[in-house]
């Protein structure tokens, strides 16, 4: 059953579809998604800036596009929003920052964004986020605080909360996200969605602004596996102006979706030493059961990647705005000001044991892959706080309520692994997730299992309360 | 080489601060001794785990490209 059939908010490919056919035109799906981002903005959060004129400009072209008779994109007429710190030519990329809104506008789209016009997709705006993505939660100082769609006393999970909250309400089918240690997979796994980090290197950041060049990753986020294999298939290619992308032509993942999981070898991953509410194993095991799988394989040192990955991208990202901190360090988020100094200081030794751990981890990470195909594990350790929590209560002991919610994440993305966080079915009313990961490289693995997964109902993405209110 | 005492943690913060010409009001400096003793903690577990000198840290730097199938 499609989405519309279903009565929900159309996905990427209905929206694609009834476009195509002529049931609709990509225009009069601008209109309404701009009347839901309207509608609902107030009151989540999500959007820092509408770009109205230019989604209507491009929604026409996709129309005219089709009416000559031209093939009208992969990604026809699908409305989509940016984390704000990717490139929108004649905006300012804010980054979640004052700082950088004083900076002049952008001349050009980041390279994806280019690229999703191309397929004919058509952009309504740029969303909040953590700033300069230092953080879990998306609580931003500037500009507010994105609440989660499901319950808006809660946080909507960072460093990409808009992203992930403008899916979760239906404001939007798709979104772009960034992802140094967590932050589409958490925002996403909070937000009931599903969030997609690609191999490191894969797709191209030119035009989005880092945090810690050596862990950022770009992806997008979505309502089923299939809409993120879609737009993810049309974010592929080599790009020279990055010098982290790889040099591999585009490998569409959308064929093999429907060749199920037979024959894979899938396990539950162990050793984490992380602290959870008993219900985030309990989401992981639901979809492991649903996939026949019993196994459990234990990752090698988690608890010093996590480490290592804190250490570096702590220093990294405080490298880049060194500068700022000595001339105009009060301008900065309170909370990010104070994570960005002490990266500042970290000693020069402490980075390299980390960059050397970080060899060595990945090719342990490696080896293992040599014995299973597709990994397992929760995607965060609790659901969403209530907004200005600073603490949340595990084992009796108190733990940083943002910080913590990197733990089953920021292992992953250390190595550069490939992971989609998908909203794991039947549980409470508020979201939780699970990660699916595999070999570097083998997107297609981890697609292909979480489709499997979503056929069998483990896996759904949840229409939020915030959602039927407008519905 | 890891600072980890309070006062090694708070003497370093304010002299590498100042090298680096950062200025920090108290509220903030305290905030920073705190989150850098986090740090230095995670520091420390990690330069206890023995790794043979053969690795190359720079190899990292190439991850993306073609290799590693």
């Amino acid at each position: 059953m499609t989405d519309v059939e279903n009565g929900a908010e159309p996905g990427v490919r209905d929206i694609v579809e009834r476009i195509s056919s002529g049931k609709t035109t990509a225009v009069a799906t601008t209109r309404a998604a701009l009347a839901r981002v309207d509608a609902l903005n107030p009151r989540i959060n999500a959007f820092t800036a509408i770009t109205r004129e230019r989604a209507l400009a491009e929604a026409a072209e996709v129309d005219a596009r089709r009416a000559a008779g031209r093939d009208p994109g992969p990604l026809a007429g699908v409305p989509y929003g940016v984390k704000n710190l990717f490139d929108l030519a004649g905006l300012p990329t804010i980054s979640g920052s004052r700082i950088d809104a004083e900076r002049p506008a952008a001349a050009r789209d980041a390279t994806l964004v280019e690229r999703l016009a191309r397929a004919g997709a058509v952009c309504l705006g740029a969303l909040n986020m953590d700033e300069y993505a230092f953080g879990f939660s998306t609580q931003n100082h500037h500009y507010g605080p994105t609440r989660n769609p499901h319950a808006l006393d809660r946080v909507a999970g960072g460093s990409s909360g808009g992203s992930a909250a403008a899916v979760a309400a239906r404001m939007v089918p798709l979104t772009l996200g960034s992802d140094t240690n967590g932050s589409i997979r958490v925002p996403a796994a909070l937000c009931g969605v599903f969030g997609f980090k690609p191999t490191y290197g894969r797709l191209p950041r030119t035009g989005a602004r880092l945090f810690a060049g050596s862990f950022d990753h770009v992806g997008p986020l979505a309502r089923s596996v299939a809409d993120i294999a879609a737009t993810y298939d049309a974010l592929q290619g080599p790009d020279d102006a990055d010098p982290a992308c790889a040099h591999r032509p585009g490998e569409p993942v959308s064929p093999h979706l429907g060749r199920g999981a037979e024959g894979l070898r899938i396990a539950l991953a162990d050793g984490f030493d992380a602290s959870a509410v008993p219900e985030a194993w309990a989401a992981a095991e639901r979809v492991a059961s649903a996939l026949g799988v019993r196994r459990r394989i234990k990752l090698p040192e988690v608890a010093r990647a996590r480490a290592a990955a804190t250490i570096m991208t702590a220093a990294e990202g405080a490298e880049l705005h060194l500068s700022d901190l000595a001339a105009r360090a009060a301008d900065f988020d309170p909370i990010t000001r104070g994570l960005f100094l002490s990266g500042a200081l970290v000693p020069a030794v402490w980075y390299v044991r980390a960059q050397r751990f970080r060899r060595w981890y990945c090719a342990e990470v490696c080896r293992l892959f040599g014995d299973v195909d597709v990994l397992l594990a929760p995607a965060t350790p609790y659901p969403a706080f209530r907004i200005g929590e600073s603490e949340v209560e595990l084992d009796g002991e108190g733990v940083n309520a943002s910080a913590h919610l990197g733990v089953f994440s920021q292992p992953l993305s250390f190595a550069g692994l490939p992971t989609l966080a998908a909203p794991v079915a039947g549980g409470g009313p508020l979201p939780l997730g699970v990660q699916v990961f595999a070999a570097r490289w083998r997107e297609d693995l981890v697609l292909r299992v979480a489709a499997e997964a979503e056929a069998a109902r483990a896996l759904l993405a949840p229409a939020a309360p915030a959602h039927n209110e407008v519905a | 080489m890891v600072p980890t005492s309070a006062e090694e943690i708070e003497s370093y913060v304010a002299e590498t601060a100042r090298i680096l010409g950062i200025r920090m009001d108290a509220a903030d400096q305290a905030v920073v001794v705190s989150l850098f003793g986090l740090l230095a903690r995670k520091a420390e577990a990690l330069m206890a785990h023995e790794l043979s000198e053969t690795i190359d840290a720079g190899a990292i730097f190439h991850m993306p490209r073609e290799r590693d199938g």
